[in-house]
């Protein structure tokens, strides 16, 4: 048992993971994770290559020359820095290169703010990569290697999300596994077409027109959706070292709910923490959803556990976002709305968007959510929690 | 894609992933004239076989036989038109 912020945890599992090449640029809140692993690096306690480059941009692409010759890479950003990545996050999966990235979740200009919301994460949320959330610092160190085992079986690249300051820097009790148990859980890793491996040349990231064009797209829908159908079975590998589960969708409290909240990242905790303070006459009418793999999407198990508890008592949703689709409806909320399209028999689904550019949330917040719901006050109009009116 | 297209174009399922090229001098089994929408024709009456045409196709698709015919290879022609500005008996029209 280790005392470790978010970030370094996320440093802690990258040592043990031992990647071939690290390049990386620092950027607030994302900075202590880069700041703890090039501590391990000089204190030779990995065998990785670390390029400081001059900006994201150049990380990113870094990764991918590095993945593409066959090395493990990862990186960790923030922000500013994930947008300016933006076009090589692209290039990664689309050239297929299971890059591991840590992000630790802040809020994009403008106004330029450091703190925590999702608009980082959920802005590139199109570009081709898995996206896990992360409750605390366990769940960071936990999913670096359930996303790096995912990445490199589906050939493509993920990123593991974290709350800004709220996890990153924040201590919590960390359990660790030994660095022989991470060594055989992530194995080696063989890349199908090493650019190294002179005895079989392969040409990477050339030109495609619109006759292929289109059928290599088709091929990165497939591996989105292989990497939803393998996820279960590498967490269930991952549970059996840890003794933790990790369900793609974790649900709290479902049975006989009438009401209940979807969030993810550091808020399902807050959320959890509030619903079990609740007046036992309130509590039994409530539950709790806790998005892990965001992407890809799991609308099946997503439609199944709501259809159950619609069966059940289930009537309304609460989605909770940390962040806005400007002109559109929320990331999550979206998601949900669309998974839950085709059912005949809908809960009603609301929108509630909190948290922008680290606002704080708090259990009371979250209590209000609830007897809301159960008191049938609200309405279809998207709620702002902590907005002065 | 475009007309005149010889190549069989694969499934999905049949290509190698990410657009990866597993063969060196493959070049040839690209047919970049795949995107044309426009071919060029060759009055054979109008011709006089000076070979002008041959030298100012930037893709080398015209092609001049023993009997000195001339003939393009539709797989390669992007349609520039340079052959018909380069005709002096404006033998050749896109179409
Ligand atoms: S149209 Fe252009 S590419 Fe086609 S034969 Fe003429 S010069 Fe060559
Ligand atoms: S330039 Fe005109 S005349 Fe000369 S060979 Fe070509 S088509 Fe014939």
């Amino acid at each position: 048992m280790l005392a470790q912020t978010g970030a370094q945890a996320a440093a802690e599992a990258m040592r043990q993971i031992d990647p071939d090449v690290v390049p990386v640029y620092p950027i607030t809140p994302q900075t202590p994770i880069v700041e703890s692993f090039s501590k391990i690096v000089a204190d030779g306690l990995v065998n990785s290559e670390m390029i400081h480059v001059e900006s994201e941009h150049s990380a990113m692409s870094a990764a991918v020359g590095a993945q593409a010759a066959g090395a493990r890479a990862v990186t960790a950003s923030s922000s500013a820095g994930l947008a300016l990545m933006f076009e090589v996050l692209g290039v990664a999966s689309g050239m297929r290169l299971p890059i591991l990235m840590n992000i630790a979740n802040r809020a994009l200009s403008s106004p330029i703010n450091i703190h925590c919301d999702h608009s980082d994460s959920m802005g590139v949320r199109d570009s081709g990569w898995i996206q896990i959330y992360s409750e605390n610092a366990q769940e960071v160190y936990d999913h670096n290697f359930l996303a790096l085992k995912l990445a490199e079986k589906v050939s493509l690249p993920a990123m593991v999300m974290q709350d800004g300051f709220i996890t990153s820097h924040s201590l919590e009790n960390l359990e660790i596994l030994t660095d022989e148990q991470v060594k055989q859980f992530i194995g080696r890793y063989k890349p199908q077409y090493p650019l190294l491996n002179i005895e079989k040349p392969v040409t990477m990231g050339a030109i495609q027109l619109p006759d292929y064009f289109f059928e290599t797209k088709r091929q990165q829908i497939q591996a989105m959706s292989q990497a939803r159908e393998q996820y279960d079975a590498v967490a269930q590998e991952l549970s059996k070292l840890t003794g933790r589960s990790y369900p793609k969708i974790e649900t709290h409290n479902l049975e006989n709910a009438q009401a209940i909240i979807v969030v993810l990242n550091s808020t399902a905790g807050t959320a959890l923490a509030a619903m079990r303070k609740l007046k036992n006459e309130f509590r039994e009418k409530v539950g709790l959803i806790k998005i892990r793999l965001f992407l890809p999407f799991p609308q099946e198990e997503f439609r199944e556990i709501i259809k159950k508890a619609v069966g059940e008592n289930l009537k309304t949703i609460a989605v909770l976002d940390r962040a806005v689709s400007l002109g559109s409806d929320a990331p999550i909320a979206k998601e949900i709305k669309n998974a839950l399209f085709d059912l005949s028999n809908k809960p009603q689904v609301y929108s509630y968007i909190f948290g922008l550019g680290g606002r704080e949330i708090f259990e009371k917040d979250i209590k209000k959510v609830y007897l809301d719901l159960i008191s049938k006050k609200t309405d279809h109009q998207v709620k702002y929690i902590g907005l002065r009116q | 894609m475009g007309y005149n297209q010889s190549q069989k174009l694969k499934s999905w399922k049949d290509i190698p992933p990410a657009g990866l090229i597993l063969s060196p001098g493959n070049s040839r089994e690209n047919k970049t004239g795949s995107w044309s929408n426009k071919k060029p024709f060759f009055d054979d009456k109008k011709c006089t076989q000076c070979q002008l045409c041959v030298n100012a196709c930037p893709e080398a698709a015209i092609n001049s036989g023993k009997d000195k015919k001339i003939s393009v290879n539709p797989d390669y022609c992007k349609g520039c038109a340079a052959c018909v500005e380069a005709c002096p008996r404006k033998a050749i029209k896109l179409n």
